[in-house]
């Protein structure tokens, strides 16, 4: 090795683990709550549907098995969604955005702003209505980009400036 | 050497028209496979009906090649390039005119390839990756050799630069060239002999899983008796022996697979080193050269087995951004020692990485993550055969339980890494022995994740990512990740060193 740093105290070093992390906006969970119902009503309207237009299946087993299943599956989804919301947590440095959320597996992004490559608002149809915004940052490559879900439009406009900001002024 | 410039609007080669014509009908033959395989087998059963309707085929397949070579020639007339103001513009399109613009900068590396057509024609094919998404490559078919030289040193010459004549820098990469490796053909055949058998055995059994129905069909329809009976007797007969019979036939398709492979993509294969890139050339039916550039380099790879290191060879494989897929193939470089590892480590780091690795290993419970995967992949399997309802195939189990066994075990034993102030090393693999090593800068992001079974336990899983591939270090202590990922993130915000220059 032709080059050493100087030893870099590495418990002096700023941590991730002192983010100040904020919650999303509250609105999200109802824009969660109508595409899941979406959802759920589609699947469920569907395995009803599906004997009428199948006549070889017989009824009794499908009741007994397939409607009990598929009602239990959305109820734990549902569930994993609910516990997840409070997960979703996000927090902003000088140098760099950070975004956890999960709650069976919880993941936890941190994307320097001298990496990024763009950044991105977009907006469903019922996020539109309850004036809520997800913020897309970019890396190079096929990476983890941080998408946070569920900022207030407002919020997530004032994210983007600063971060577009931070890129222009590193590049210079 | 003639001077080139292009900076008005050129086309390719006149022999250009040639290639597109025979690409459009490569393309289109693959396209119509299919019904030119019902076509030959009707004319087997049914002659004299093809021969009523000769003269309408004959007439049809001149109109469809009247009209290729006609666009052909369109194509070729549209097809227009130059260098304005350091970026590469591209017009293309006979309709649909199309016009690309790639600024030099975000070139990532320019080939130069020649496949038989082009061999017989004395024409080279440029491609340029740039840094955008897939399928972003701009393929130039028909250049004389100079004249892609020419092209090639243009694009890649940095912008101080682009003022001055261009005659002068073009001698320069050729003569200053420094001969790093090259291959003899007995290398190459050593090469093959050692490549990861089992993988290819894999290949072959899905293939003859998969187009088993198809061959006994062309075979039936050719008159030909194939009977299904003797299979299954063999197996009846001596369950064991038949199947070492498949499997030596099995591993002995795969061998020569490797060996043929390996000798025809490869064929004189070196590697050179020019000012600040790295000209490979390689092949024998399609002949490459490609261009890396050492500062576009995000990361490499060295794969090495048993075999090979017995006789102390590596595969390396240089990782460039975005495009990675698409190069990953093309940048495999075979046959190094480990001298040329180091040359190479020297080149692209400017100093040895692996001189200092103190191995760290994940915790056990990563070890536990494999066992579990494995009796789940060992439960379908044996719901699978059960489903399919033959007895024999249960003994297929004294053949997976081991195998299984020792992949999880080498999964183990192979996993480690290490992370200094400028470095971050990852061994992995089973058969293979990966070894894989970033620049600390030209990491992007950083990512960890834990599952409720992690948490428990205070492990997560720690994910690196750089512009071309994502590292996962498995299953480490949580108080320890926080301080690597606290340091990586110091690293990266508190330096200007560019990742991509």
């Amino acid at each position: 090795m032709t080059f050493r740093n100087n030893q870099i105290d590495l418990a002096a070093l700023p941590t991730i683990e002192d983010i100040q992390m904020d919650p999303i906006d509250k609105r999200y969970y109802k824009v969660l709550l109508l595409n899941h119902g979406i959802l759920y009503i589609a699947l469920i309207a569907l395995a009803i549907g599906l004997p009428y237009m199948v006549t070889k299946l017989s009824w009794m087993p499908y009741i007994v098995l397939v409607l009990p299943m598929l009602c239990f599956g959305i109820l734990l989804h549902a569930f994993v969604v609910r516990k997840g919301f409070s997960q979703r947590k996000y927090g902003l440095r000088e140098h760099d955005i950070s975004y956890a959320h999960g709650w069976v597996t919880a993941k936890h992004y941190t994307l320097p702003f001298v990496r990024t490559q763009h950044v991105e608002i977009n907006q469903g149809l019922f996020s539109k209505y309850y004036k809520v915004a997800n913020l897309k940052v970019y890396t190079a490559g096929d990476g983890d980009d941080v998408h946070i879900k569920g900022l207030s439009a407002q919020r997530a406009e004032e994210l983007r400036t600063f971060i577009i900001s931070k890129i222009n002024n590193a590049s210079v | 050497m003639q001077a080139y410039n292009f900076s008005t609007p050129t086309r390719q080669s006149a022999k250009g028209i040639f290639v597109v014509v025979f690409v459009n009908l490569a393309a289109q033959l693959k396209r119509s496979i299919p019904i030119l395989v019902v076509f030959v087998l009707q004319w087997f059963r049914r002659p004299e009906k093809i021969q009523q309707f000769a003269w309408h085929i004959g007439f049809a397949l001149g109109l469809l090649l009247l009209f290729l070579v006609i666009r052909s020639f369109l194509t070729y007339k549209n097809f227009l390039f130059y260098i304005e103001e350091d970026q590469f513009f591209l017009r293309q399109g006979i309709l649909k005119k199309s016009k690309i613009v790639i600024p030099k900068a975000n070139i990532q590396n320019i080939h130069i390839s020649q496949n038989l057509l082009q061999q017989v024609l004395n024409v080279v094919q440029l491609n340029i990756d740039s840094a955008g998404d897939e399928g972003s490559e701009i393929q130039i078919k028909a250049l004389t050799r100079e004249q892609a030289q020419a092209l090639r040193s243009q694009l890649l010459q940095s912008r101080v630069t682009e003022n001055e004549p261009i005659a002068v820098l073009q001698d320069e990469p050729e003569e200053q060239s420094q001969l790093i490796l090259a291959l003899n053909p007995l290398d190459l055949l050593l090469i093959g002999f050692s490549q990861n058998h089992l993988r290819n055995l894999m290949l072959v059994v899905v293939a003859m899983i998969g187009f088993y129905q198809d061959i006994e069909e062309v075979l039936i329809s050719f008159g030909a008796e194939v009977d299904d009976e003797a299979l299954a007797d063999l197996f009846n007969a001596n369950v064991i022996l038949a199947s070492l019979i498949l499997l030596f036939m099995g591993l002995l398709v795969g061998f020569l697979y490797s060996v043929f492979s390996v000798f025809i993509v490869n064929f004189s294969f070196s590697i050179k080193k020019t000012r600040e890139a790295l000209v490979i050339q390689k092949g024998l039916l399609n002949k490459n050269q490609f261009t890396v550039q050492l500062g576009k380099i995000q990361s490499v790879e060295y794969i090495t087995n048993f075999l090979k290191g017995l006789f102390g060879l590596h595969t390396l494989k240089l990782y460039q951004t975005a495009t990675a897929k698409k190069t990953e193939k093309k940048n495999a470089l075979v046959g190094l020692r480990k001298s040329h590892l180091r040359q190479m480590e020297d080149l692209i780091f400017g100093s040895n990485p692996l001189n200092a690795v103190v191995k760290q290993k994940p915790h056990r419970y990563f070890l536990f993550r494999l066992i579990i995967g494995g009796l789940i992949v060992l439960g379908i399997a044996n719901l699978y055969m059960l489903i399919i309802g033959s007895g024999v195939l249960f003994y297929a189990n004294f053949l997976l339980v081991p195998t299984l066994g020792i992949l999880i075990y080498l999964r183990w034993k192979k996993r480690y890494y290490y992370i200094d102030e400028s470095y971050l090393v990852i061994g992995s693999g089973g058969i293979d022995t990966v070894t894989s090593i970033a620049n600390l800068h030209n990491i992007q992001s950083v990512k960890f994740t834990e599952t409720l079974f992690q948490k428990r336990r205070n492990l997560v899983d720690l994910h690196i990512n750089t512009a071309s591939n994502k590292f996962t270090i498995p299953c480490i202590d949580r108080e320890e990740t926080i301080l690597i990922y606290d340091f990586i993130l110091f690293k990266i915000e508190s330096s200007f060193v560019n990742w991509n220059n």
